[in-house]
């Protein structure tokens, strides 16, 4: 080595003694990786969860539990309330408090991924551009969002039936086989996840299996009048719609209305209380982890007061000394909290990858959260706290009695 | 390069103890060896020397420098630059090579790392093969080669060598004290020796003799 500076010094100390450095950079960086991990797992979700909710002011549908019903028509990770009457649709759709309706009917599945009866406004409402093939125009054609076709193993011109239920083996509709349209980009949305078909194919999947002719007059008009669909969406067109509209739908007996900004936020302080707990046990982490490289630092300089005191005799200030072990502090708190980083977010990525088939997160480690911005100064004040008494030692170091004894 | 006069300085915690040397002095390339018992003050008197500790009382002017004038700021710097300081515990950074252990006195000074310098001085110490090696990896006499080089490294006007000869056999004592004045000669350095080791005295015919009391003197 030919560049001798505060730096290079740090580092070969620091590889002097493998053990308490490498006892050190795992503390630091268990405790980072668990934050990074927290922070980016907590703030990916909240993210997610706010973009399927955007522009969704209000969801109407059968009574029950309102976060059941945000859960099952917005986010898709929950059996619907129940069903509710086609006249609703047109009810609200007069409404001049209401902008837009998508209307859902829900129940089926395919290979876990639910079959959404909607119309191509739901597409739209979440941006959805077709990758290849071409929107649904009739019954029993469907279009796929990206992670849906990928993972069904479905693409146009394939054809599938749905099953009951959206956790997938239940009964088939074998008599009622869907033809694959179109198989929409990724959006990053609950789009994603989803088999998209018009409303009246899940109507038809129903009554075929409910043994109705639709070709017969009389069965069919007896039918419209009783189809129903599971939810509708709502965007406001002003903002009075929100102080009226809910409890103007609720006063119905079959009809409730869900707030999704109001139930999810409900959700997240239930969860918000599990991310303190890790946050808090992180920060222990990383308080335990200051306290051993002060400990590390502090015992090695009692060994190494006579190199010091000659670096003095060959022309150093004391504040140089005073920089070394700073330099040493901050480098071994940062290349821990480097490490930490890396092992946190490889930790939510192979969870989101072992996740992603079954459940319905969609967690990745490449997302990095603007909260763990705040990890950098809290690595370099953890590493500077550590060294900036051993530092001061070293520079009051009284070289003359160093040395002569 | 050295001159003493009316010097005195006074410990700051033992009870009133202090060092005096009325008069003494050294022209450029003369050696001196600093004579007297343990605990006399000879470390201190090195100490005064390279500035590492200041005189209450006193002139004291090393290599055209009033120390008294000096700023302890300015000191560290004038101490890189004109001091070669070989303690007793030699003091070698453990986890550097015996190159890097002489590349650090241009770090400690400010200068930029010269590896032929290094170099040369571990030649003509016949440390050349052990550049790369660490510390604990030299024998003693190689440690200390090694800690005369690096007191060499700054091209010092002035080489202090505290009891360089402690522990060391007869043959072992002549080989150190004739290392330090050769090399002391080929760097153009006055060299002063403080020790309580009478062979040196006998190995450095030419040098100045300072004979310092038994003890330092009781304040009056």
């Amino acid at each position: 080595m030919k560049r001798i500076n505060a730096l290079t010094l740090a580092l070969k100390s620091l590889r002097h003694k493998p053990l308490s450095t490498a006892a050190n950079l795992v503390l630091m960086a268990v405790g980072v990786a668990m934050m990074s991990f927290v922070l980016a797992a907590s703030q990916q979700l909240e993210e997610k969860a706010l973009r399927d909710a955007r522009g969704i002011d209000l969801v109407v549908g059968a009574k029950g539990s309102p976060l059941q019903l945000i859960l099952s028509s917005i986010y898709h990770i929950d059996i619907p309330t129940g069903n509710i009457p086609l006249a609703a649709e047109a009810q609200l759709r007069q409404n001049r408090l209401v902008k837009k309706v998508i209307p859902l009917a829900l129940g089926d599945s395919f290979h876990g991924y639910r079959i959404a009866g909607t119309t191509p406004d739901y597409i739209a409402h979440y941006g959805g551009e077709l990758d290849r093939g071409e929107m649904f125009k009739a019954p029993m054609q469907a279009v796929l969002g990206a992670q849906a076709a990928a993972g069904a193993g479905l693409t146009t011109g394939s054809r599938f039936v749905g099953s009951h239920g959206i956790a997938g083996g239940g009964d088939g509709h074998s008599d009622a086989p869907f033809t694959v349209v179109g198989v929409l980009k990724p959006t990053g949305s609950v789009l994603d996840r989803l088999v998209l078909t018009p409303v009246e194919s899940v109507w038809q999947v129903h009554e075929v299996a409910h043994g109705i002719d639709p070709d017969d007059k009389e069965e069919k008009a007896a039918m419209d009048e009783e189809r129903e669909l599971t939810a509708l969406l709502v965007q406001y067109a002003s903002p009075l719609a929100a102080a009226m509209l809910p409890r103007a739908v609720n006063s119905q007996p079959e009809l409730q209305a869900a707030q999704p900004a109001f139930e999810s936020a409900k959700l997240f302080r239930l969860l918000g209380v599990g991310v303190d707990v890790l946050r808090g046990i992180a920060a222990i982490m990383l308080l335990s982890a200051a306290l051993s490289m002060f400990v590390a630092l502090y015992s090695a300089l009692e060994e190494r007061k006579t190199d010091l005191a000659i670096l003095r005799t060959l022309g150093a200030a004391p504040r140089k000394l005073m920089a070394l072990l700073l330099v040493e502090g901050l480098l071994l708190a940062s290349a821990g909290a480097a490490l930490g980083w890396i092992a946190g977010h490889a930790a939510l990525e192979i969870l989101g990858r072992l996740a992603s088939d079954g459940q319905n997160l969609a967690l990745t480690g490449l997302y990095v959260a603007s909260s763990e911005a705040w990890l950098i100064p809290v690595a370099l004040a953890i590493g500077l706290a550590a060294a900036l008494l051993p530092a001061l030692r070293a520079y009051r170091t009284d070289i003359a009695t160093t040395l002569s004894h | 390069m050295l001159q003493i006069s009316g010097l005195h300085y006074r410990y700051r915690n033992a009870t009133g103890t202090q060092l005096s040397v009325p008069e003494f002095s050294l022209a450029k390339g003369e050696h001196a060896v600093i004579l007297g018992p343990s605990g006399c003050g000879k470390s201190t008197l090195l100490h005064l020397l390279a500035a590492i500790l200041t005189m209450q009382q006193g002139e004291l002017r090393v290599a055209g420098t009033d120390l008294r004038s000096l700023a302890p700021r300015a000191a560290d710097a004038w101490r890189g630059r004109t001091i070669g300081f070989l303690p007793q515990r030699l003091a070698l950074v453990p986890s550097l090579t015996v190159r890097e252990n002489l590349l650090v006195a241009a770090y400690a000074n400010g200068r930029t790392a010269d590896v032929a310098r290094a170099d040369e001085l571990l030649q003509a110490l016949g440390l050349g093969d052990k550049a790369r090696a660490k510390p604990h990896q030299l024998s003693q006499g190689q440690q200390q080669r090694t800690a005369i080089a690096r007191a060499l490294f700054n091209h010092p006007a002035l080489l202090l060598a505290d009891e360089p000869t402690a522990n060391l056999d007869d043959d072992a004592c002549a080989a150190a004290t004739g290392l330090l004045t050769s090399q002391a000669a080929a760097n153009g350095a006055s060299l002063v020796i403080a020790t309580h080791d009478a062979r040196v005295l006998a190995a450095l015919p030419g040098a100045k003799v300072l004979r310092l009391p038994r003890t330092a003197t009781e304040a009056a």
